[in-house]
């Protein structure tokens, strides 16, 4: 019986941890961060295509600051590869990327591609490559200084 | 004592194995909301579109070729394209009530161009939410998930 809940436990545990987008995180401003994803983004051959101020749209028309920025990023690659695999996949792309200031600290985050592995599973090897490009892209911007 | 417990672990395991299955259940919305617009080009469905948009209480934010800014603008793929909107007021309601709802954000339509017309598909908002397991977000949810699908169907008409 323990031995089931284990199990149990573990496949719930397992499928929570994959259904995590993948993030980063350091202390400075928004424009330091996107500075710093930028660099990130050419040394994998990505381009930064459109940073959306969701902040400054919300303010301008008179909302609170939400303290949230969307970046587009990709590369001509991607495109190919959504062509050649699944159209459905053009729907994901420019990929989209979170920036969310917290408490001085700069959190980027992506969208969840484990989901969209689950749900499309022929499609799982290219999205494994975009999330694993994506983490790498992070894991440089965190150690970016 | 060992004894007494047994029915409370098979409580639980019934718990979870229920909550496995209703998150199974949950999973029936699709991944993608859909629209074919027969006959018409590219630039065609997406002045529709924006018509669509505007009539839905929504603001067009931007249209732009899906390598746009990835290779030289003469390189452009001119089939496909994505077309951006959003209403501020939900974004400002949805983003106090949880800032994972920026991953829905801003409402985005690709539209392919074939040789009967155009598809037009849009990442159903309802199915991105199911993942976050917070009940309160979605009806807010499959409210976006309705106006999407409404937009695309007036742009198909």
């Amino acid at each position: 019986m323990k031995n089931a809940l284990v199990a149990i436990a573990l496949i719930v545990t397992t499928a929570q941890a994959a259904a995590s987008p993948v993030f980063a995180s350091k202390t400075g401003t928004m424009q330091t961060a996107l500075d710093d994803l930028s660099l990130a983004l050419i040394d994998h051959g990505y381009e930064l295509v459109k940073v959306q101020p969701i902040d400054h749209a919300l303010v301008k028309r008179g909302y609170s600051d939400p303290g949230i920025r969307l970046a587009f990023v990709g590369k001509e690659e991607l495109v190919l590869q959504a062509l050649a695999t699944d159209p459905a996949l053009l729907s994901l792309l420019p990929l989209r990327l979170t920036l969310e200031n917290e408490n001085g600290r700069i959190r980027i985050s992506s969208d969840d591609l484990a989901q969209w592995r689950e749900r499309m599973p022929s499609s799982g090897a290219v999205l494994q490559k975009w999330e694993d490009e994506l983490a790498a892209i992070l894991s440089d911007y965190s150690g970016l200084h | 004592m060992h004894k007494h417990n047994m029915p409370a672990l098979f409580k639980t395991l019934l718990v979870v194995l229920f909550s496995v299955i209703a998150g199974t259940a949950h999973a029936a919305e699709p991944a993608l909301l859909t629209q074919f617009v027969a006959g018409r080009t590219l630039d065609e469905t997406t002045e529709v579109l924006k018509q669509a948009i505007a009539s839905h209480n929504y603001t067009f934010v931007r249209q732009q070729a899906i390598d746009s800014r990835l290779v030289p603008v003469d390189w452009e793929v001119k089939s496909v394209r994505i077309v951006y909107f959003c209403n501020f007021d939900m974004m400002d309601a949805a983003l106090r009530r949880d800032i994972r709802t920026a991953r829905i954000m801003p409402c985005r339509i690709t539209l392919i161009e074939g040789s009967k017309g155009v598809d037009l598909v849009a990442v159903n908002p309802a199915w991105i939410s199911e993942q976050w397991n917070v009940p309160d977000l979605q009806p807010g949810c499959v409210h976006l998930k309705q106006d999407y699908l409404a937009i695309l169907e007036e742009a198909a008409l």
